[in-house]
């Protein structure tokens, strides 16, 4: 019983992608009467995206209330171990995961009726999907955590591929796809390796084996857990789309209807960061490889700078809003490779990424929603233009993309700014100055390009005869939009208590 | 060499030949046959491994079942079907960059992987390894998770495979009137390639 | 009423933001009931600044009516306000700044209900850096001070006469140089990136200090290594020099000054460049006191070319609006060269200079609002002989000028004889003859501009009989105004014993670091 309840986050969000399924299938669609149809899901969005998001929220619930109760306790867990480690780091990941996905869902809900995309696969493929993330967040062992990635990587290609009849959508799912299984592919390759070098494929035997390197009797190589560790840096660098493994981003994420890019942004990301952390601090936390000299800090704070910086510069090119939410994903991403980077030396860092990626979730979802909400059928908010005097004629869309722009941008009181001021300061106290003052200056270049949306949104009017953006009415996009800004500005003005939550997670992952 | 170095040299050539007849044909059929003798040659390593359970597997599932029902679907759709470009594409340089690039850095690190280190010495097989009760043990036993996650995956696939595949077959009932900046992005030609793209389905 | 008597700080801090708070239930389309509600909440501020200074024990001095709520225990994170003296002046010239620039703002119509809101949240944050005893709180007070900035800039301000000239014209062109998006966008960058700087070091010192605590007084207390001080302090300087406009980060406030609202450049000019000098002086000076008398030279050095670069462009430009914001720019190289010289005279100038620069600019930028809502036009060849019709107009700007130039009388000698003094006595005769020769500067464009504005003959001086004077509100505004500098001007005790208190406070601190350098050196 116990070790039922200590799954029951990863049971809840699969048995309900089933039960949805079985819903989607069995229903009667709601279509207006005389016309012909054989999907029996047409016309159903509203429900089935509520039962999503009512299938994450409890994943969620359940993750918060496995976490009270205390994962220590409940030694059955033990008997999953290593595939699926349930610590309190996962659960902090799986609270962060679900929440990142019901708020998708409910974009979604709200979106693909008003665009005309009358797809009900959607819904069981983003569960799924996020059964995959949250495996992937608890995998202590190779082979769980390849089959997660995949699991969630499949999901998340397909619902990329959903829009109808659009060119760019295919292009995007194709780009998406081909270098995304790339990707794994590469991993694979390093994982395979991993296993070769050491004869262990979970996580804690490879960290043994690792740290063995050097001791009389090891017949542990160093060259080839080095070139394994570069191999599967490469394919985790391509998952939270890290410069320069980030080309796939933009031109994903703005053919994809903008739900499924909401979800790529912040489940697939923050999944990726928690196996990151995992892998990096279980498998490669060795004194040697764990340090400024020769092991994956370097390598990761290259790929942090470049992704700051790069990112930011060319987000602050873009006409697209969609375009630059994307680059600003990828510098968001930088940010918190920063707080990896400090892990070697603080376990703190741990809970700042973690904290991080929480914050980074709902602002990002929020922001992603407040576009939704500025467009609407046939007249989708894409460019900065279809934003102007979007503040004057519609006050509360514009005031909810402020705040979380704002949020994104890390200025005081909200999410972001707890968020970006953990991970900095975590990088501080382990000595990484330089690495704290270029991500703040990127910051500061960051806040260029969202305090531009604010400039279309409130300083600017459309042009004569240029069509006038109207915003959506639905009460899910709308319900996604107060959930994220209680979220952005609860972490934001009283964040102690997630704090306390995410140094919990801490402790654990070493 | 000893036999078994000579037999793992075959499998190995034949896998990569096959490799490299898989995404360099331009006939399709050929495309399948070089795939059908990857896994052949696979499946022959795994036999050398003592995975012999697996190597039955690979050649029913992957040489019979799978590459079967590619050759079904390109006979279907004609076995002279090329890409609708006519099979000439632009070139592009990162093609001819990229490509040689990627191969020897990994025959690089290949080299370099044998040259260094020495292999790991793993245990011997024990009796019965590779047998179908010992993986049958191991998948419902030590890696239940695993497997069990495996069954996620596999729905995953099917149903977005089934979504996809249905997203292509129905036509765009009602396509959004474009308006704007949602023309340029979305709706319409902004690139000569995606104006072709639209009318062919528009003439369709 | 114990609660208000022991919550006062807390109080004033609260008030503009529930003013604001309430704001957001009243309907746009009542334009009185939006100014009344934004009224009280700037005068209860008001009032209760004026209460805490009448309240303030001298005798005892220190840290007063201390209060402290928990905001994130964990990271030692506390609203923990008190004041000292130099908190007590500056809560009056916030106060009467606010309530000033309310009035001035009465006949506001585009939009009024988001403007207040804006304008009473900046207050509230500028009132919470005055009175917070916490450094990381004093950074978000800090911040939300400086962001709503940015929207009430880009929203309501106004374009000025740049014209696109020279061999980067196309520079100019392509960024809209005046234009209020170009303004908003280059004030909140370039503050943005001071307060990253800041950040830095606030999280460097936070680490240094055992990370436990963010008090400003446990801070002061720990001795920070001298490596640290040493590349702290100036990156605090150029953080908080940002907004108090330290050459060369000054470019912004000009164009901000500029495009923004007159109520805006009342507070920015006014109140809000001085929180960065406070800044410098609160956390850089006191908490790194070896940084600062290291770096003291360079900080005294440069705030003299902020004195004579700011006083040369006030003279070449025409812009009404740019004049007085480059002026601004001039005077706060005082603050910042009273704050660099160390000495009791120094710091006291530096700190009553903030407090009579801050009338006296309000007084300017409410004069300017009120020329440019009646004439339409900010360049100053355009216009003259305003005096005869708006003769109280006139006498407040020459007033307001006077004590620029520091006319024995008014506010602005006090602050700016103190701020020399302390130059002579710290030996630096270089920075206090320069100072001089700005005060000159001064005199020669105020008393110009004064001149072409009000009196002569303009070019269009047949269009000029439809001006009016000012109106109730804004006779308020500018009497209000105009009183303080000729009382604080006439008897500066008034505030300078509540700066002196704390001064001798702090000042063994940072002199004392400087004499043991000077020890370390021989």
């Amino acid at each position: 019983m116990n070790l039922l309840f200590g799954l029951s986050p990863f049971l809840a969000v699969g048995v309900g992608a089933l039960l949805l399924m079985l819903a989607e299938a069995f229903g009667k669609p709601n279509v207006a009467p005389g016309v012909e149809t054989t999907d029996a899901g047409a016309g159903r969005a509203g429900e089935l995206a509520l039962g999503a998001a009512v299938i994450l929220v409890i994943g969620a619930v359940l993750s918060v209330a496995v976490w009270v109760a205390g994962p220590e306790s409940l030694p059955e867990l033990t008997q999953v171990a290593p595939h699926l480690v349930i610590d309190k780091f996962t659960l902090f990941f799986s609270f962060t995961l679900c929440v990142g996905g019901a708020l998708a869902a409910l974009l979604a809900g709200g979106y693909l009726p008003e665009h005309g995309i009358d797809r009900s696969e959607f819904f069981p493929l983003l569960l799924l999907s996020t059964v995959g993330a949250m495996a992937l967040s608890a995998a202590g062992d190779l082979l769980t955590l390849f089959v997660a990635l995949e699991t969630m990587s499949l999901g998340v290609y397909s619902l990329i591929g959903l829009r109808r009849g659009s060119p760019r959508a295919a292009e995007a799912a194709l780009k998406y796809f081909l270098l995304g299984s790339f990707a794994a592919a590469i991993m694979l390759f390093g994982l395979a390796l991993l296993y070769g070098a050491t004869g262990h494929t979970d996580l804690a035997g490879i960290g043994a084996a690792v740290r063995s390197i050097g001791s009389p009797g090891s017949t542990v190589s160093a060259g080839k857990i080095l070139i394994s560790l570069v191999l599967v840096l490469v394919g985790l660098a391509f998952k939270v789309s890290a410069v320069p493994f980030h080309q796939w981003t933009p031109d994903a994420y703005e053919g994809a209807p903008t739900p499924a890019a909401t979800y790529m942004a912040v489940a697939v990301k923050s999944a990726a960061f928690a196996v990151l952390l995992r892998v990096l601090l279980v498998g490669f936390g060795d004194e040697r490889l764990a340090s400024w000299g020769a092991g994956w800090p370097p390598a990761l704070a290259v790929l942090a700078v470049l992704s700051m910086t790069v990112a930011n510069l060319v987000a602050g090119r873009q006409e697209s809003v969609k375009r630059m939410l994307a680059y600003s994903s990828i510098a968001h991403a930088g940010y918190a490779l920063v707080g990896v980077v400090a892990a070697m030396r603080s376990p703190e860092a741990v809970s700042a990424v973690a904290f991080y990626l929480l914050a980074y979730t709902v602002s990002t979802a929020g922001a992603f929603g407040a576009l939704i909400l500025c467009g609407s059928r046939g007249a989708e908010a894409v460019s900065y233009e279809d934003l102007a005097g979007v503040g004057k004629r519609h006050p509360a869309a514009a005031l909810a993309f402020s705040l979380f722009l704002f949020s994104l941008a890390g200025l005081p009181p909200t999410a972001g700014f707890f968020g970006k001021l953990y991970v900095f300061r975590t990088a501080i106290d382990s000595g990484l100055y330089t690495l704290a003052i270029l991500g703040l200056v990127n910051s500061v270049i960051g806040a260029y390009y969202y305090l531009r949306v604010m400039v279309y949104l409130y300083m600017r009017e459309p042009a004569p005869g240029a069509p006038r953006a109207v915003t959506m009415r639905s009460g899910f996009v709308a319900t996604a939009l107060v959930a994220a800004a209680i979220f952005v500005l609860l972490l934001g003005m009283a964040p102690g208590f997630t704090l306390d939550m995410a140094s919990g997670a801490a402790l654990t992952a070493r | 060499m000893t036999p078994g170095g000579y037999f793992f040299g075959v499998c190995a050539v034949v896998a990569v030949l096959g490799a490299l007849a898989t995404i360099s044909a331009r006939n399709p059929i050929r495309g399948a046959m070089g795939l059908l003798a990857t896994i052949v040659g696979i499946a022959g390593m795994y036999v050398q491994l003592s995975a012999q359970f697996l190597a039955a597997i690979q050649l029913i599932v992957y040489a019979g079942a799978v590459v079967v029902l590619f050759v079904f679907v390109i006979m279907l759709l004609g076995p002279d079907a090329h890409g609708a470009d006519g099979g000439k594409r632009p070139g592009s340089w990162a093609r001819w960059i990229a490509a040689p690039l990627v191969s020897v850095l990994l025959l690089g690190g290949a080299v370099l992987l044998a040259r260094v280190s020495t292999p790991q010495r793993f245990r011997a097989a024990p009796p019965g390894h590779g047998t179908i009760e010992a993986v049958g043990g191991d998948v419902f036993g030590r890696a239940l998770v695993p497997f069990e996650l495996s069954t996620a995956l596999l729905i995953v696939a099917a149903v977005g495979a089934i979504a996809i595949a249905r997203s292509r077959a129905t036509k765009p009932s009602e396509r959004p009137a474009s308006v704007g900046a949602t023309r340029r992005l979305f709706g319409g030609a902004i690139h000569p390639r995606d104006a072709r793209t639209v009318d062919d389905e528009v003439a369709r | 009423m114990p609660f208000l008597e022991s919550h006062l700080l807390g109080v004033i801090v609260a008030a503009p933001f529930l003013a604001a708070l309430a704001l957001l239930f009243v309907s746009p389309t009542r334009p009185g009931a939006i100014r009344a509600i934004s009224l009280v909440g700037a005068l209860v501020s008001l009032a209760g600044s004026v209460h805490v200074a009448l309240g303030y024990d001298l005798a005892r001095g220190g840290l007063q009516r201390a209060e402290r709520y928990p905001l994130v225990p964990s990271l030692g994170i506390d609203l923990s306000l008190a004041v000292d003296g130099w908190s007590v002046s500056l809560l009056l010239l916030t106060g009467v700044i606010i309530v000033t620039g309310v009035l001035a703002s009465w006949t506001l119509t585009d939009r009024p209900r988001d403007f207040f809101v804006l304008l009473l949240v900046l207050v509230a944050g500028v009132f919470g850096v005055f009175v917070c005893q916490d450094l990381f709180v004093f950074f978000l007070f800090y911040e939300i001070a400086v962001l709503p900035m940015y929207l009430l800039i880009g929203i309501w301000g106004s374009r000025g006469k740049v014209p696109a000239a020279g061999p980067f014209a196309f520079v100019w062109r392509r960024f809209d140089v005046g234009g209020r998006e170009y303004a908003a966008m280059k004030l909140t960058l370039m503050l943005l990136v001071g307060s990253a700087a800041i950040l830095v070091v606030i999280l460097a010192l936070y680490s240094a200090a055992g990370g436990s605590t963010f008090d400003l007084q446990a801070l002061a207390r720990a001795r920070f290594p001298r490596e640290l001080q040493l590349w702290a302090f100036p990156l605090l300087w150029l953080g908080f020099g940002s907004l108090a406009g330290v050459f060369p980060f000054h470019t912004w406030s000009p164009d901000g000054h500029a495009a923004a609202p007159t109520a805006v450049s009342m507070l920015h000019a006014g109140v809000l460049m001085k929180l960065g000098a406070f800044g410098v002086i609160r956390v850089g000076m006191l908490l790194l006191p070896e940084g600062a008398s290291y770096w003291a030279p360079t900080v005294g050095g440069v705030a003299v070319i902020n004195v004579l670069y700011g006083a040369i462009c006030a003279l070449t430009q025409r812009d009404l609006k740019y004049v007085i914001a480059y002026s601004s720019v001039s005077h706060m190289g005082v603050v910042m060269l009273g704050a660099a010289t160390l000495t009791v005279d120094g710091w006291n100038g530096a700190i009553y200079q903030m407090f009579a620069h801050g009338m006296m600019t309000g007084l300017f930028f409410a004069l300017v609002g009120l020329v440019y809502d009646r004439a339409h036009t900010r360049w100053v060849p355009s216009m003259g002989g305003f005096a005869r019709q708006m003769p109280w107009v006139a006498s407040f700007f020459v007033l307001a000028g006077l004590s620029s130039l520091g006319l024995p009388g008014l506010a602005g000698f006090v602050a700016e004889f103190l701020v020399f003094l302390g130059a002579w006595q710290s030996q630096h005769y270089v920075w206090a003859l320069a100072g001089v020769l700005g005060a000159w500067v001064t005199a020669v464009y105020v008393l110009r501009v004064g001149r072409d504005i009000f009196f002569g003959e303009g070019p269009r001086s047949d269009e000029i009989h439809h001006l009016t004077d000012a109106r109730r509100s804004e006779w308020g505004a500018l009497w209000v105004l105009g009183a303080c500098l000729v009382v604080f001007g006439s008897y500066p005790r008034l505030i300078l014993d509540f700066i002196h208190v704390a001064t001798l406070e702090y000042l063994p601190r940072a002199a004392g670091a400087a004499s043991a350098l000077l020890e370390a050196s021989r």
